[in-house]
């Protein structure tokens, strides 16, 4: 029996959770070094080293909780809808994200990540998204349909991704042990698993949560013409 | 799951803009270098700049100053700090930018994507150029060409700049060529200074060249290596 011939549902997940880790890699080619998920912009507002565990816990129950549940509603739309319906499917989607993100800088820094991302998913798996820019949370969705991953799955790494980010550009910004950054990181499980599990059944734009996060959202503003800026937001 | 090539995205070779890639060490004359390029083919070629900044977009607002290509055909990339990354193992964002300018100013010619300036080590993707420079100076030192390094033994052309600084500096260019020839086994070396006609002559021929070349479909992009080949204690030479 060759490999590629088992099909149980276990075999699916072992494949699905291999998956996760290729996409979870922070070597992954979308071009996410060049952002820093905030972190820098807080930096910046005079927010101290210390409080990044802080600074991680409020954007998970925040900006990243919206675009978890964004890509596990574009998940669930786009295995719910015909092949000619996916791409207005998914932009009703995209809306909801937009709508529920004030900041232009947010929107954009995330726009420049999602193409990234579409660029990797067209191809690798032959991803089609119509050839429109779409946020970063719902070229995510779109690829954990593709790719076979579960909503839980694609939550948990749209958090992963959120969390490394703020920890990888935390170290180039204001180096510190970096095994305090591994610390830091399984330290935020909990909160992933809350907030994975608050979202994981989102199947509508509706589900898709509103949470303000003003000072976030006034850093990244600011940030957005700083001079001199390691990271473009 | 690859059932096609992952260029597949990409203008087909020969149909889009030649992308140029100027890699070298800071200060060596990069944006001078593609200020020049842009004076001189101004009217002939239809150009296009991406910057890659280690600090945000200073180069990209040095060439706006310079007045040598409308503003708006002249855009940064920023690399959080990883200039390597962002034209070697991740050009997304780069090809990105260059498709971008290839759409809004459709149809271009030439595309120069500039380095973030870092060091001797740093060389561009043929994922991302289908040829680059490599520029190093003759006020950073008459020894620098023999040290090597993948760019300076393997771009496709190595600019030795502002020659015409080589006796305020006490460097004899003539060497310096001949070592970097030496290190090149054939590829060419131009000696360039902005305020020497023949040398701005030979890079116009070369660039010119390298276009018809890239615009026959014959040109095909080659990757100068991680790290200059070096040899082992064993005997044995390898690049890694």
């Amino acid at each position: 029996m060759r490999c590629s011939d088992r099909t149980s549902d276990a075999d699916r997940a072992d494949r699905a959770s291999y998956v996760q880790l290729v996409l979870a890699d922070g070597r992954l080619p979308t071009g996410a070094h060049t952002q820093s998920a905030g972190v820098e912009p807080a930096f910046r507002a005079g927010m101290p080293l210390r409080q990044v565990p802080e600074l991680i816990t409020a954007r998970l129950r925040t900006v990243t909780e919206t675009e978890a549940a964004t890509a596990v509603v574009t998940r669930a739309v786009w295995l719910g809808s015909n092949v000619p319906a996916r791409p207005a499917a998914i932009e009703s989607v995209d809306r909801a994200w937009r709508a529920r993100t004030p900041s232009d800088a947010m929107r954009s820094s995330s726009d420049a990540l999602g193409r990234g991302y579409a660029r990797l998913a067209a191809a690798v798996w032959g991803l089609d998204l119509g050839g429109r820019v779409l946020c970063r949370a719902v070229v995510m969705g779109a690829t954990a349909a593709a790719a076979g991953l579960g909503p839980a799955d694609i939550a948990r790494l749209v958090a992963f991704d959120d969390v490394q980010m703020v920890i990888a550009a935390a170290l180039k910004l204001e180096p510190f042990d970096p095994l305090l950054g591994v610390q830091w990181s399984l330290a935020a499980a909990a909160e992933v698993d809350c907030m994975v599990r608050r979202i994981s059944n989102a199947c509508t734009p509706a589900d898709i949560p509103a949470h303000s996060a003003p000072l976030l959202e006034q850093w990244a503003q600011q940030h957005a013409t700083e001079e001199r800026r390691l990271y473009r937001a | 799951m690859l059932d096609r090539p992952v260029e597949a995205n990409q203008p087909a070779r020969g149909r889009r803009a030649l992308r140029l890639g100027v890699a070298g060490p800071v200060g060596t004359g990069k944006s001078s270098l593609i200020a020049l390029i842009c004076a001189e083919f101004a009217g002939e070629l239809s150009i296009a700049v991406i910057t890659n900044d280690i600090y945000t977009d200073e180069d990209a607002r040095f060439l706006r100053s310079a007045g040598v290509l409308a503003p708006e055909r002249i855009r940064a990339v920023e690399t959080g700090a990883c200039p390597h990354t962002a034209i070697r193992d991740d050009v997304s964002q780069n090809l990105l930018a260059v498709e971008d300018l290839e759409h809004d100013f459709d149809p271009l010619d030439l595309v120069l994507v500039e380095s973030g300036g870092d060091n001797l080590t740093a060389t561009f993707s043929p994922a991302l150029v289908d040829a680059q420079f490599f520029v190093l100076d003759v006020a950073g030192g008459g020894d620098v060409a023999r040290k090597g390094g993948p760019g300076i033994a393997r771009a496709d052309m190595l600019i030795v700049n502002k020659t015409d600084l080589a006796p305020y500096v006490g460097v004899d260019v003539d060497q310096m060529v001949r070592d970097a020839e030496a290190a090149r086994d054939g590829r060419p070396v131009l000696a360039l200074s902005r305020s020497d006609p023949r040398s701005v002559a030979a890079l116009r021929h070369w660039l010119s060249h390298t276009v018809d070349h890239f615009r026959s479909g014959s040109l095909h992009p080659q990757d100068p290596g991680p790290m200059a080949p070096h040899t082992h204690g064993d005997g044995t030479v390898h690049s890694h």
